[in-house]
């Protein structure tokens, strides 16, 4: 007799609601006639996301009690529907940052295929409850973004992002894998509360494990050593699935990150925070020194998101609720903030027919005020500035870490703010502080287009980048409740 | 301590190991006449001989075809095992078998109209 296993399939709601709009973006994409399949693709893949959406509020809600559900595949609580809420927002912005692209025709509807089936795969991602669907989750969106990044094949780099990142994510993959393998060699075991359980002392294999799985995951999360692929991937690919990229694949991969260690791991505590320290150091020193170099806007924000997965991870490290309640925070207005950020760079790169540089970007804040006030606020947001979320984020963060007794991270993270302030306020310069003079560029094609889409996903990004600072004590409320889910 | 790591020091023995006997027997076994003669200036792969300059073109639809045989032939593949148990999984197996198949459908539609399966 063969055991069927209970599905409950309200937990998996999210991932059915993605996963099939994408199967129907598909048939659009090939049996819709051709001038109704863009609004039509863009208007199924908007609904999917807002529908998972609502599914993972709702399951949010009422997964006050978590447990590891379909035969322990994955976890219903609280912290996995605090993911996907973030994830789903995540698509929904990037779907109204996708709209205006001139995407060719004849892949229109493959792109929000794609992009509903990457976001299926991160909110499964996230659920995971043992080795095999965390490695199923993470190849599921992986080759979705693989794809996504070569889609615009007459873009150039477009193509050569999309072989980088299936290369260095495939060894990403592989060590991943290699890891979970060592780790079931000592456990016997592949689910993350058997895998607690059945630690006996400290073994080599499974020391040596944990070690392959923190970098295979570190890959995904773009921290430095492992985020070579960071800056040529962000700059390559069509800016919209950048967007999404640094935003959504952030949550899962540090929501997992965090999720693995703590459940999973928690006999080896004293080796796993010191290892994320250094990766988080490694990560701010990185990404916000070579920063300063950049000339490209994509490039610069990609190697800030490098230095803010360092800071991401100083709340991992930090091993205690109060870090898995500020990471979840932090989450909120990073993934606002990256999100709009590169939808402003959308903006500015579609009026030129550019990639958008420091210099071309002279004047942009006075000819479309409304993004580049928004760009203003990202760009403090990031920086931590107080009336943005990203000030409590830095605060939260540092107090998680304090409290964990490492104060010299603090004075890491201090330091590493204040160079970021070069960077990041010099985008604020050259967008308002140029004389129109320098305005080497003019716009192709006349007046730019109004954009609607794209404004309105910037505004709602300002929202929670402004409200998360506001309204710190619902969310903070609502990462404790997440957090709880998580044994420490 | 030392028993904690022994499992994982001999398998990293073994991983290096392997690779190192590899490269090191080709070159202890290898017997190298001195005089060079057409067919070591050629090269090796893993001991199959490239044959004789192949002229001929195929065309790409040759590989596209391919691709999508095997893809395909791989998810009829797991069909059997499935047949193999279906009694007992009874109305579950029937409907996740339904599902497979309209997952397989929904793919099999859009390379149809795609025009990958016409022969250009």
């Amino acid at each position: 007799m063969i055991n069927k296993p209970h599905v409950d399939w309200f937990a998996l709601s999210p991932t059915l609601a993605l996963i099939g709009a994408s199967g129907l973006l598909l048939l659009v994409s090939v049996l819709a006639p051709k001038r109704t399949r863009k609004p039509l693709a863009a208007t199924i893949a908007g609904a999917a996301f807002l529908t998972a959406l609502v599914f993972a509020i709702a399951l949010t809600d009422k997964s006050a009690h978590g447990a590891a559900i379909v035969a322990d595949a994955i976890f219903r609580d609280r912290w996995t529907g605090l993911a996907q809420v973030l994830i789903a927002g995540c698509g929904l912005v990037a779907v109204l940052i996708s709209y205006g692209e001139r995407w060719r025709e004849e892949h229109v509807g493959e792109y929000y295929a794609l992009l509903t089936a990457a976001g299926a795969g991160l909110v499964f991602f996230v659920s995971a409850s043992n080795l095999m669907t965390l490695f199923l989750g993470l190849e599921w969106f992986s080759i979705a973004l693989y794809v996504l990044c070569a889609i615009d094949i007459h873009l150039v780099g477009s193509l050569e992002a999309g072989l980088k990142y299936l290369i260095i994510g495939a060894i990403g993959s592989a060590t991943l894998l290699f890891g979970s393998a060592l780790v079931y060699g000592a456990t016997g075991s592949l689910g993350f509360d058997q895998i607690a359980a059945g630690t006996h002392a400290h073994s080599g294999l499974l020391v040596g494990g944990l070690a392959m799985v923190i970098v295979g995951l570190a890959f995904k999360t773009s921290a430095a050593p492992f985020h070579m692929w960071t800056p040529d991937v962000y700059q390559g690919a069509p800016t919209p699935v950048t967007a999404f990229m640094a935003a959504a694949t952030k949550v899962g991969a540090l929501v997992v990150t965090a999720r693995i260690l703590v459940t999973a791991f928690p006999s080896e505590q004293h080796l796993w925070t010191w290892a994320l320290a250094g990766i988080a150091i490694a990560s701010l020193v990185v990404g916000n020194i070579a920063a300063l170099a950049q000339r490209n806007v994509k490039r610069l924000l990609a190697y800030s998101s490098v230095s803010h997965a360092g800071f991401m991870l100083f709340a991992i490290a930090a091993a205690n609720t109060l870090g898995a309640r500020s990471l979840m925070y932090y989450l909120i207005p990073y993934c606002a903030m990256s999100l709009g950020a590169f939808a402003v760079v959308a903006a500015r790169e579609r009026e030129l027919g550019a990639p958008v540089t420091l210099e071309n970007l002279a004047g942009f804040g006075w000819d479309r005020p409304f993004l580049g006030v928004a760009m203003w606020v990202f760009m403090l947001g990031f920086l931590g500035f107080p009336l943005t979320g990203g000030f409590w984020g830095k605060i939260y963060v540092f107090s998680a870490v304090y409290q964990h007794g490492w104060w010299w991270l603090i004075v890491v993270g201090v330091v590493a703010t204040m160079v970021s302030a070069v960077y990041y306020l010099a985008i604020v310069r050259s967008m308002f502080l140029r004389d129109s003079v320098e305005l080497a560029l003019a716009p192709v094609g006349g007046a730019p287009s109004r954009e609607v889409a794209l404004s309105i996903g910037v505004a709602a990004c300002l929202v929670v980048t402004v409200g998360s600072f506001f309204a710190v004590q619902p969310l903070i409320d609502a990462a404790h409740a997440a957090s709880r889910a998580l044994p420490f | 301590m030392f028993d904690d790591w022994l499992p994982f020091a001999i398998y990293g023995l073994f991983s290096l190991v392997i690779p190192a006997t590899m490269i090191g027997a080709s070159f202890a076994l290898a017997t190298r006449p001195k005089r060079v003669v057409k067919a070591r200036t050629i090269p090796f792969e893993s001991g199959v001989s490239t044959g004789p300059p192949v002229k001929q073109r195929f065309t790409v639809s040759f590989y596209l075809t391919a691709m999508l045989f095997v893809l395909f032939d791989i998810e009829i593949v797991f069909l059997y095992p499935l047949a193999v148990i279906l009694h007992e999984l009874a109305w579950f197996g029937f409907l996740e078998f339904l599902v497979f198949i309209l997952i397989l459908l929904v793919a099999y539609v859009y390379i149809w109209r795609k025009g990958a399966l016409e022969w250009r």
